[in-house]
Parts: C-alpha cells; sequence; structure tokens
C-alpha cells in the first residue's frame, strides 16, 4: 500500500527526526496523506467553521479520526474523498453543537465576540455578500457546494464525501445553488435596506431630530 | 418551499412545474452535459422563461465566485502537532498508561467528534451475521454477567467512492442491562411511573426500524402530584420523587417504599439492577487491573450500616408491577427548593442525599440526607453553603463556597474576573454587574453520613466531583463559583469543567485533568449532571443549555481504567435531553424534550456491550408533557 503513496520517501526524510522503528503503517500512511492534503482539508473546515483556530484543530482531529480508521479505507486511490468525508463529519459534528451549546469557548472568541463575517471575509477574501449569504444556508449544502465547486469533488467523491447517495448529492448540490442565490438576493436586499434607513437616518437628525 | 424542488425520489416525468424541472437541469448543467434531449427541453424553456434565464445567469456567478476564494494557508504548526497527536495514539496503543486524550491541544469543545463511531456503527452493522444469540425479554436471570450483542463486529469499514447505502438496520439483541423507568401523565392528571425491559436496540440512524419500547409496559406505582425528579434505589424498592414544586416556588419530597413488608409469594425474576459485585458500600476495583485505594472519609462509617428500622438490607427487588399492593409514602421534607440534578442514592442504596434550601430563603443550600426508617430528611451540612456532589461510596461527597471572599469582592478567585462576559454569554448566568455575583473558590469534603464527621477531600478549586464507583476518576469543575440571580444558586464562574485522575491517597488527589468544557470569564456554564455506571467503565455527562431553562445535552463515553476517558469517540454526543438520566447496567436511558419536530416528549435508550452499542426509544408522548426517567 505504501507504494500508491509516492511522497513517502520525501516525507520520511523531512521527518528524519521524528521516525521511530515500529511505527505503524497507518500513522505512516496519514502522515503521507497529511502532507499532500491537508492544505485542501483545513481549507474546506475553515470554510465551514470560519474560525482559523478551530480550523486547526479540526483538522487534526480529522488526520488522527483518519489514522484511527486507516482500515476502513479500502483504496488508495479514494483517500481524497475519504479525508473529506471524515472532515465533513467532523465539521457537521460540531455545527450541530454550536447551535446548541453556544458557551463553548473558541480561542478566537477569547475576547468577547465570534469572529465576524466580515473578519473571515478578509480572510478568505469573500465579498462580504457572499461570504454571509454563504453563512445563511444550511450547512449541508454550504458543504455540497464548497466541495463541488471549490473543491471539485466530482458525483462520487463529493457523494462519498457527502456520506449520501450520489442522487442524495446531486439534489442537495441542487438545493444548494438555489438556496444560495436566494440568499445572496435577500444580502443585495438587505444592504438596500440598510442604506435606505441610514438615509431615512440622516435625514431625520439634519431635519430636527425627530426620528421615528 | 426550497424542499419540493428536488427530492431524493423524483421521477424525470414527475415535475410539479416546468420552472422546478429547469432548476433542476441548470444544476445538473453545471455538473455535466445534460441528455440531449432533456438539454434541448431546457433550451427551450429557457427561451420563453426569463425567471429561469435568471437563476442561469445567477448560478454562473455563483460559480465564478466560489472558484475565486482564495486558498487559506494551514498554520506552521499544525502539521507538527497533528504528527505528535498521531505519534501519542501509536504509544497508547503500544501500551503505554496514562489518561487520555491527546496532549498539548484542546479537547474541550470537541466532544462532538465522534464522527467515525457513528459512521462505523452505521456501516457495520451491515456486517452483522443474523443474531442468534439469546436475547432477554426481560425475564433476566439476575447475576449473568455476560451480555452479548451481536457478533463481534470487527472494524467499522467504510467504502469511500462507493454510495454507502443506508443499511437496513439488524437489531442488536442486549442482554443483561437494566431495566428503564420512567414517569408518565395519566389521563387523570396522576403519573404513572412504568418498567420495561429493553432487549433490542439499533445501531444509531436506523432506530426508527427498532420496535418501540413498550410504552403500555405496568405501572409500578402511581404519583399524585406532577414530579420534577424521581429517582430509584438501587435494589429497585424505593422511590424518590421531588414534586415539580420543588424546582419553582417550593414543595416536598416524598419516598415511596414499593417493598412493602408483605412477601411476595413467588421469587421474583424482574432484572432489576442490584445483582451487580459494585454494589457493595464500598468503591470496588472491578474494573481496574490494579487495586484500587479504598476511599473512606476519616472517622470511617462502618462498611454496613445497620438501619436504625426494620427493613432488611436486601429487600426483594420490586421495582415490578405488583398488583396493588399497598405503597407506602412518606414525605420525607416540605418546603424547599430542590437544587441542580445530584439527588442519588449510595452505592448500596441505603442513603439518599440531595441539596435544598428552604423556600422561605431562611438558609441557604445544605446537602441533606435520609435513610429508609427516618421519618424525615435531616440536614448533613449546617453551613448554608454546601451543596451535594456525589457520593463516595457511603461517604457523602459535599462541595462547598469558601468563607473568605463571601461578599462584594471576589479577592479569592484564582484568575482575573476583568473580562467582560462576551457578547455570546446569555446575560442571567453570566456575572455581570447587575446580578448578586461573586466569584468565589471552593473546596470539597467527603461526610460520613453516619456520624456527620467530615474530613477534606480536596484541595481548593474543586467543586463537585463527581467520582466514579472504581474511585479512579473524577469529573469536576476547576475554578471559582458565583451566584447568579438567586443567592445560594452556585454556578460554575471562572474555570473549566474536567475529567482528572482521582487518587485519595496521593497530594494533590486529583491529577491529570482533561478539559471536557472550558469556562474562560463570560462563559456561562450553568449546570452539568455527570453519572457514572456501576462499574465505572461508563460516563455521562448532562450539560444544562445556557439559554433555555430545563433542557440540555447529553454526551456518554467509555472510560478505560488503564487508558482513560477517549473523549474522540464518544457512545452519544450531545443529543437534547431533559435533566434526569439514568445510567445502569448497560444502559443509558434519557428523556428528549417535547417539541422536537413538533415530536412528544420520548424515552430514549441507549444500550452497549463491548465495542459496540445501539439505541432504541418510546413512541412519543402526547402534547407538552415530558417524560421524566427515574434516575
Amino acid at each position: 500500500m505504501l507504494g500508491a503513496f509516492p511522497t513517502a520517501q520525501a516525507i520520511r526524510r523531512d521527518r528524519a527526526l521524528t521516525s521511530v522503528p515500529d511505527r505503524s503503517e497507518a500513522a505512516r500512511n496519514v502522515e503521507e496523506l497529511f502532507a499532500r492534503h491537508h492544505g485542501e482539508i483545513f481549507a474546506y473546515i475553515l470554510r465551514m467553521v470560519r474560525d482559523r483556530e478551530v480550523a486547526a484543530d479540526f483538522t487534526q482531529d480529522a488526520f488522527i479520526k483518519a489514522y484511527r480508521a486507516f482500515d476502513s479505507l479500502e483504496k488508495p486511490e479514494h483517500a481524497r474523498a475519504w479525508l473529506y468525508s471524515i472532515a465533513h463529519r467532523v465539521v457537521l459534528d460540531e455545527m450541530r453543537r454550536r447551535k446548541i451549546v453556544r458557551f463553548i469557548p473558541w480561542e478566537g472568541e477569547m475576547k468577547g465576540s465570534a469572529p465576524s463575517v466580515e473578519h473571515e471575509a478578509m480572510e478568505m477574501r469573500l465579498s462580504g455578500p457572499l461570504a454571509r449569504a454563504l453563512a445563511r444556508i444550511p450547512e449541508r449544502q454550504r458543504a455540497a457546494l464548497l466541495l463541488a465547486e471549490v473543491h471539485d469533488l466530482t458525483g462520487l467523491e463529493l457523494a462519498a464525501a457527502l456520506g449520501v447517495s450520489h442522487v442524495a448529492a446531486r439534489a442537495l448540490l441542487t438545493r444548494a445553488r438555489e438556496s444560495l442565490r436566494q440568499a445572496l438576493a435577500a444580502e443585495k436586499e438587505t444592504e438596500r435596506a440598510a442604506e435606505a434607513a441610514r438615509d431615512e437616518e440622516y435625514r431625520s437628525r439634519t431635519s430636527g431630530g425627530r426620528a421615528t | 418551499m426550497l424542499r419540493r424542488i428536488v427530492g431524493p425520489k423524483r421521477r424525470p416525468d414527475d415535475w410539479s412545474t416546468p420552472h422546478e424541472r429547469a432548476l433542476v437541469r441548470l444544476s445538473d448543467r453545471l455538473d455535466g452535459p445534460l441528455e440531449a434531449d432533456e438539454a434541448a427541453w431546457l433550451d427551450e424553456h429557457l427561451a420563453g422563461c426569463e425567471d429561469c434565464r435568471a437563476a442561469a445567469v445567477a448560478y454562473e456567478e455563483e460559480r465564478i465566485m466560489l472558484r475565486g476564494l482564495a486558498m487559506p494557508e494551514a498554520p506552521r504548526d499544525l502539521q507538527a502537532r497533528t504528527f505528535a497527536a498521531i505519534e501519542a495514539e501509536e504509544a497508547r496503543r503500544r501500551g503505554g498508561v496514562r489518561v487520555a486524550g491527546v496532549p498539548a491541544r484542546r479537547l474541550a469543545p470537541y466532544g462532538a467528534i465522534g464522527s467515525l463511531l457513528i459512521v462505523g456503527l452505521v456501516v457495520g452493522a451491515t456486517a452483522f451475521a443474523p443474531v442468534t444469540n439469546v436475547g432477554i425479554t426481560g425475564e433476566a436471570t439476575p447475576s449473568v454477567p455476560t451480555a452479548t450483542v451481536g457478533p463481534q463486529s470487527p472494524r467499522p469499514s467504510v467504502a469511500p467512492g462507493s454510495t454507502p447505502t443506508p443499511p437496513a438496520a439488524t437489531p442488536i439483541i442486549v442482554a443483561d442491562i437494566a431495566p428503564v423507568s420512567w414517569a408518565q401523565p395519566a389521563d387523570d392528571g396522576s403519573y404513572g411511573v412504568n418498567l420495561a425491559s429493553v432487549a433490542e436496540v439499533c445501531p444509531p440512524q436506523a432506530a426508527p426500524d427498532c420496535a418501540p419500547i413498550d410504552a403500555s409496559a405496568s405501572s409500578v406505582v402511581r404519583i399524585e402530584h406532577a414530579p420534577a425528579v424521581v429517582v430509584g434505589s438501587p435494589s429497585g424498592s424505593e422511590l424518590v420523587v421531588a414534586d415539580a414544586e420543588t424546582r419553582t416556588t417550593g414543595g416536598s419530597i416524598y419516598a415511596y417504599n414499593l417493598a412493602p413488608s408483605t412477601p411476595s409469594p413467588e421469587p421474583s425474576a424482574e432484572p432489576t439492577p442490584s445483582p451487580e459485585p459494585t454494589t457493595s458500600p464500598e468503591p470496588s476495583g472491578a474494573t481496574s487491573p490494579e487495586p484500587t485505594p479504598t476511599v473512606q472519609p476519616s472517622g470511617a462509617p462502618s462498611p454496613e450500616p445497620t438501619p436504625s428500622a426494620e427493613p432488611s438490607p436486601e429487600p426483594p427487588p420490586s421495582l415490578e408491577p405488583s398488583p396493588s399492593a399497598a405503597i407506602a409514602r412518606l414525605a420525607i421534607i416540605d418546603g424547599v427548593v430542590l437544587m441542580g440534578e445530584t439527588a442519588a442514592y449510595s452505592p448500596s442504596g441505603t442513603w439518599f442525599a440531595f441539596t435544598a434550601r428552604p423556600s422561605d430563603g431562611s438558609r441557604g443550600p445544605d446537602v441533606y440526607i435520609w435513610r429508609q426508617g427516618w421519618d424525615e430528611a435531616r440536614r448533613l451540612t449546617n453551613d448554608e453553603r454546601s451543596v451535594f456532589a456525589g457520593w463516595l461510596g457511603e461517604g457523602v461527597v459535599a462541595s462547598r463556597v469558601g468563607t473568605e471572599t463571601m461578599g462584594a469582592h471576589g479577592g479569592g478567585s484564582p484568575e482575573p474576573s476583568d473580562a467582560a462576559p462576551s457578547d455570546a454569554a446569555p446575560s442571567d448566568a453570566a456575572p455581570s454587574g447587575a446580578a448578586p455575583s461573586t466569584d468565589t473558590s471552593v473546596t470539597s469534603v467527603v461526610i460520613d453520613p453516619e456520624t456527620g464527621s467530615e474530613a477534606g477531600l480536596t484541595g481548593d478549586g474543586i467543586w463537585r466531583p463527581s467520582i466514579d464507583p472504581s474511585g479512579s476518576f473524577a469529573v469536576y469543575w476547576e475554578g471559582t463559583v458565583a451566584t447568579a440571580d438567586t443567592p445560594g444558586d452556585w454556578r460554575p464562574a471562572i474555570g473549566r469543567l474536567v475529567i482528572a485522575r482521582f487518587d485519595p491517597s496521593a497530594d494533590p488527589v486529583m491529577s491529570d485533568p482533561v478539559a471536557l468544557i472550558d469556562g474562560p470569564p463570560g462563559v456561562a456554564l450553568v449546570d452539568w449532571d455527570a453519572r457514572w455506571d456501576e462499574r465505572g467503565g461508563r460516563l455521562a455527562l448532562w450539560v444544562a443549555d445556557p439559554d433555555e431553562a430545563g433542557i440540555g445535552e447529553l454526551s456518554a463515553y467509555a472510560v478505560d481504567p488503564s487508558t482513560g476517558l477517549d473523549l474522540a469517540e464518544p457512545l452519544l454526543t450531545d443529543v437534547l435531553a431533559l435533566p434526569g438520566y439514568s445510567i445502569h447496567q448497560g444502559r443509558l436511558a434519557w428523556a428528549t424534550p417535547p417539541g422536537q419536530g413538533s415530536e412528544g416528549s420520548r424515552l430514549r435508550v441507549l444500550a452497549w456491550s463491548g465495542p459496540d452499542s445501539g439505541t432504541v426509544s418510546s413512541d412519543p408522548g402526547t402534547g407538552d408533557a415530558p417524560v421524566i426517567v427515574v434516575r
């Protein structure tokens, strides 16, 4: 199986200091997978959770889980989708948790507030409306959209990563596109309304202060 | 609305409007060419549909925007720490003994990540051969310790790339687990306490395929008033019921003696949770490879407390449908507010302990105890600042708010509390300027209920330790507490909820704490309820929702005495649950809040054996009445 990971030698060279004679094959292989895929896995998780620290922790979690479950990887060529599926579960579980357990501290938030969408937008060079619109759509849809459009997972890979059937994955993607369209439209509407409200407030102040 | 656009069972010719079909095809078209006739249809439709053309443009724009996203860079230390964590796992698998938990990273918020376990169970379920093990349907012979959950399912098998199909649920037969008991309202306004055996559970997400728990199980006893808390004694011979008013304006707590003195004519075959070797009064090291230190408060209580009054130490187990035997009810205390979720029988069933304060506000909270033969509960502490944390053998573990910092200033807090509560923290629980709040140091003691003699158990800063029956681990709040709205209602302030090694002969007694929940300033951990099963191998943790009173999240973990807690692979993760659950002999029972998915409250049971576990539910109740699990 090792042969399927061509960077193995390079990685071991890089990690000469940490190599241990009786390391398991699973550990070696997962570390090779890490070298090849951690960037995109981290990016996906960051786009889902919108917090660098948390995303880093989750990426680590995902690879530890990959190590634990390495036996379940049947074919090396499926490794990428398999990693995404693990990352996806890590993220979804946490999103579900965040909805209810709001007191869980996020390291990035210790000083007070959650990382704003604007902060995230800067971080990822998202436009404000796109960031907010993405934040509005259901997580699973967002995941499908990101995995398909940004991370280039195709049909079966997408289905495997999302842990659903091929048909369900496509349906999810269709819903996601429509949800994002509507969310973007709503964002534009919100911006227009905010603009109008500011204008109104400005007018009422300058005309004697009887704000309604 | 959106949901109707696409459904998984849609047939190609099953579109309710041509626009739906067009939107689906527009999306499909982005992922690959359409079949010729479908493409032709779409073109034709677009020609005449301005909205659909707009959607087509919007979808293309979405794609361009999304593909233009920058690739964020991963932190530089991510590789080193991930490899270190994998190394740690390797070391552990090679047999290293240490408290579990991946070092050098925050574990706290991630009890949630049991994903692979869940995947494994679902997929692994398909590998179950038809179960031929002898299931027990409730007539379990006591003291058969071998529980069986299907055949051994070796490794979770995830097939990436292939499409995971939902497995047909193969029910898992569970044997020799404790029956479950719960209270539900009857038509006449009274509450019936029911008892049922669980013989079959299903892997998670396949639960609908398991036959629901028989909710028509025979009623054990009727309760006239709406209960808030129901606790069953280990032998099943007693119930303690706190009425609903104990949670509000003040109410009464009753004891029901279910084992009337008239001897049962035939021997009971009901599988009560009792016949466990661990019901001995002292912490047993049964699950520990090495002898566990026996823990007793100084001024040790006699290991076999002799009840002052008549009842035999082992009344016939009778938490079973009994034909209207005269059931004795005794109000053991009136006019109190019951505090927290910790009320519990001692392991031997001799004592019942709880935290309460008089509802007239004349006193602060104290620990109360009661035993059969006493007319009423008695106050065990007398300082108005003690709460019951749990049992250590037959010793009462109480936590006490320090005296030195009572008052206006929180000078004793070990950490600065200057940071303002974060926006995310709900105002009612976060120590804000308005509330009568004082960060205060805490300590925990163990008290002999026989004599009242007291011994220090921990150093400062340890609040409400819940110690496992083998005496190896404890879950507790490490930090300070503060009052919120109600004086005496102490809540965690600054610190964290941890699990640690417990060794009463060591100094400090707690070591290697691993955070379960972090609590920096402004964080509102309102309440929690950590309980262990009799053997100490399973831990359940209920955490109150800070925003919504009377609801919380329940998780369950396996704890190995040699390797500790595996936080990363919980048995159960953050399911919505009402306060008050029951963890005994092979199963965890809890109630879902009414109103989830516009359903009534349900009783849910997680049962396990070895690495396998599964769940089963009752049918939802009606209306808003909650199911109340007998703890």
